[in-house]
């Protein structure tokens, strides 16, 4: 190689910087198409707040729709963000450090989306704080045996650590950026790369809570999930009370996930000109472990509708029976055609490593997963166990609006991140072209 | 005070010349490293392996004091009604397994705050002065050696040549 290595780095840092220096027209326009519908979605949600609750869909014996179908959906968007970065990492996988960055991205805006749905679920969101446990005269605290009091535990600790690891993921390339802008934008990548400079202290102590960070992270992921499964799986209402949930839901979170990094990365990947470093290797690598938990996820769907069909318990099977061939019945076989039947493409080589195909796949899955939270969420409250009290839930506009709303929220926060802070790990590039050039 | 610097734009230049100094009898105390990315073989070197990171005190405290917060606060809140005591749902005042799971999320929460502020405290970040004026050398390998001039070094290095 001719040019020395010193050089060979400052083109990393400037092939990953440069696009964020000026957005074109494109950025502009999706940036506006979002604020416009985050805008119509706080519009709705202003006028719940003066009508009061009736104006979402919720009622007997719907009392959960698409608020909670939107809260667990984003939450498990949010896990292949934390599983890429921390799992991959400790497993030293190679293809984390192109999506390391936006998938982490990607979980602090899903989870900013999610935490938003238990507020305007609950309909008084100025006593949210009672969520919290804090002491008052009345001497009331909040109920450590409810599985929403440990949703509030674990959501909250989940986007403070997630934060946390994003974040100091970010210090050393917060230093390079700084090189290359001056002013306001200059001060604050200054300002927030906190005097970085790369000295061997830094970098030991650095690694090293990365690593500590990672090991926290990884049973994060599986215990958030599994809590907000338990929000489901502790009650006894048929179709939500089962062993399997936990392992379920994670799975099923981390197989989402991986389908809106693709759905988020591959148009970046074409936008920013980021061939070099997003290769088609790590998208297939992903794309593996998509197909694998798609295939746990399909196992969960064969064994919660064969046990109850072999075991003796007649509201669990009246449950699956309905899932099948009730009101519902075309959501939950898209479900099982999104999610169980489309996926299977991604056996086959030549598919895997088409850009093309893997982001239509990815869009199938997200729908296929918003599907089986409707799935488990309304046609279980649809089908109770006394036939006076089946009902069916239909959405209202406000509650549509909102939803819509929520996908603007998440994307408009992605489109800002794409501009102010390096989309790829630099530093990890950085050493991983070091440690192939060695090879 | 006197300060050398040597600024190399090829790592295997840099890891040399650093063996070679600390070779030459240059206590690791006195040299200062930067480099863009870490560099495995400075650890063997200059003796400053992640595993002699002190941030692991950080991290374990954080965690045992998360997992102590999480049963002494719902175990206090649920006993503080004194009498009556307030039961739930028909369960025990004090219950382990569903106590588990806010214990175990703020092992995590306080285990990972704690570590952030061992990292900060440890690598001596935010420096406001490096924050006003940052000290870089963009993508190449530096070594500072502390307290000797060049003529010292110059005769050090040659010294251990003729040995």
């Amino acid at each position: 190689m001719a040019t020395k290595l010193s050089e060979r780095l400052d083109k990393i840092d400037r092939d990953i910087l440069m696009p964020m220096i000026k957005p074109g027209k494109t950025y502009w326009i999706a940036l506006g198409l979002c604020v416009f519908f985050v805008l119509v979605a706080i519009g709705a949600w202003i006028y719940q707040l003066k009508t009061g609750l009736g104006a979402a869909g919720i009622r007997h014996p719907g009392m959960w729709g698409f608020y909670i179908i939107n809260f667990v959906f984003w939450v498990g968007i949010a896990h292949s963000g934390t599983l890429i970065s921390a799992v991959l990492l400790l497993f030293r996988a190679n293809f984390r450090s192109a999506f390391n960055r936006s998938a982490e991205a990607m979980t602090i805006f899903a989870v900013m989306t999610a935490g938003l749905f238990p507020i305007i679920h609950a309909g008084r969101p100025w006593k949210i704080y009672w969520l919290f446990p804090y002491p008052t005269q009345r001497e009331i605290w909040p109920n450590f045996f409810s599985p929403l009091e440990w949703d509030v535990f674990a959501v909250s600790t989940y986007f403070t650590i997630s934060l946390i690891f994003w974040y100091l993921g970010m210090v050393p390339d917060l230093a390079i950026a700084r090189r290359f802008f001056g002013g306001i934008r200059g001060f604050f990548y200054r300002l927030f790369s906190l005097g970085w400079t790369g000295t061997v202290p830094q970098w030991m102590h650095y690694v090293r809570a990365s690593l500590f960070l990672a090991a926290f992270a990884t049973p994060l992921v599986a215990s958030v999930h599994s809590v907000v499964s338990f929000d489901f799986a502790v009650s006894i209402v048929p179709g939500w009370h089962a062993t399997i949930f936990p392992p379920f839901f994670v799975a099923g979170a981390i197989f989402s996930g991986c389908a809106m990094v693709f759905t988020l990365v591959i148009p970046m990947r074409k936008i920013f000109k980021l061939e070099e470093y997003i290769t088609i290797d790590h998208f297939e690598n992903l794309a593996k472990l998509t197909l694998f938990t798609g295939l746990i996820v399909t196992y969960a769907y064969i064994t919660e509708f064969t046990l109850p069909l072999y075991g003796e318990n007649i509201f669990e099977r009246d449950q699956f029976v309905y899932r099948a061939f009730g009101d519902y019945k075309w959501y939950s076989w898209a479900m099982i055609f999104c999610n169980s039947v489309v996926p299977l493409v991604l056996f086959i080589k030549q598919m895997r490593r088409n850009l093309l195909v893997l982001f239509i796949v990815s869009i199938f899955i997200n729908i296929g997963m918003w599907l089986e939270r409707f799935v488990i969420v309304v046609i279980s409250l649809a089908h109770e166990y006394e036939p006076y009290s089946w009902g069916l839930y239909h959405p209202s506009i406000v509650e549509i609006l909102i939803t819509i709303g929520s996908f603007a929220w998440f994307f408009m926060w992605f489109l800002l991140f794409t501009r102010a802070i390096p989309v790829v790990s630099i530093f990890e590039v950085k050493e991983e072209r070091v440690r192939e050039e060695e090879k | 005070m006197k300060k050398v610097e040597f600024v190399f734009d090829e790592k295997e230049d840099f890891v040399a010349k650093l063996k070679e100094l600390v070779d030459a009898g240059i206590s690791p105390k006195d040299i200062r490293v930067i480099t863009p990315i870490p560099v495995h073989e400075v650890d063997e070197i200059l003796g400053t392996h992640p595993h002699k990171s002190k941030i692991k005190y950080f991290t374990l405290a954080g965690a045992l004091a998360g997992f102590t917060t999480g049963y002494a606060l719902t175990t206090y809140t649920h006993l503080s009604w004194e009498n009556p005591p307030l039961i739930v749902g028909g369960k025990p005042l004090v219950g382990v397994l569903p106590f588990f799971v806010i214990a175990y999320e703020l092992t995590i929460l306080f285990g990972g705050i704690a570590t952030f502020i061992g990292l900060l405290i440890l690598a001596g970040l935010p420096s406001i002065k490096r924050i006003i004026s940052p000290e870089d050398y963009g993508n190449k390998f530096v070594i500072q050696v502390k307290g000797e001039s060049v003529e010292e070094i110059e005769s050090l290095l040659k010294a251990k040549e003729e040995a």
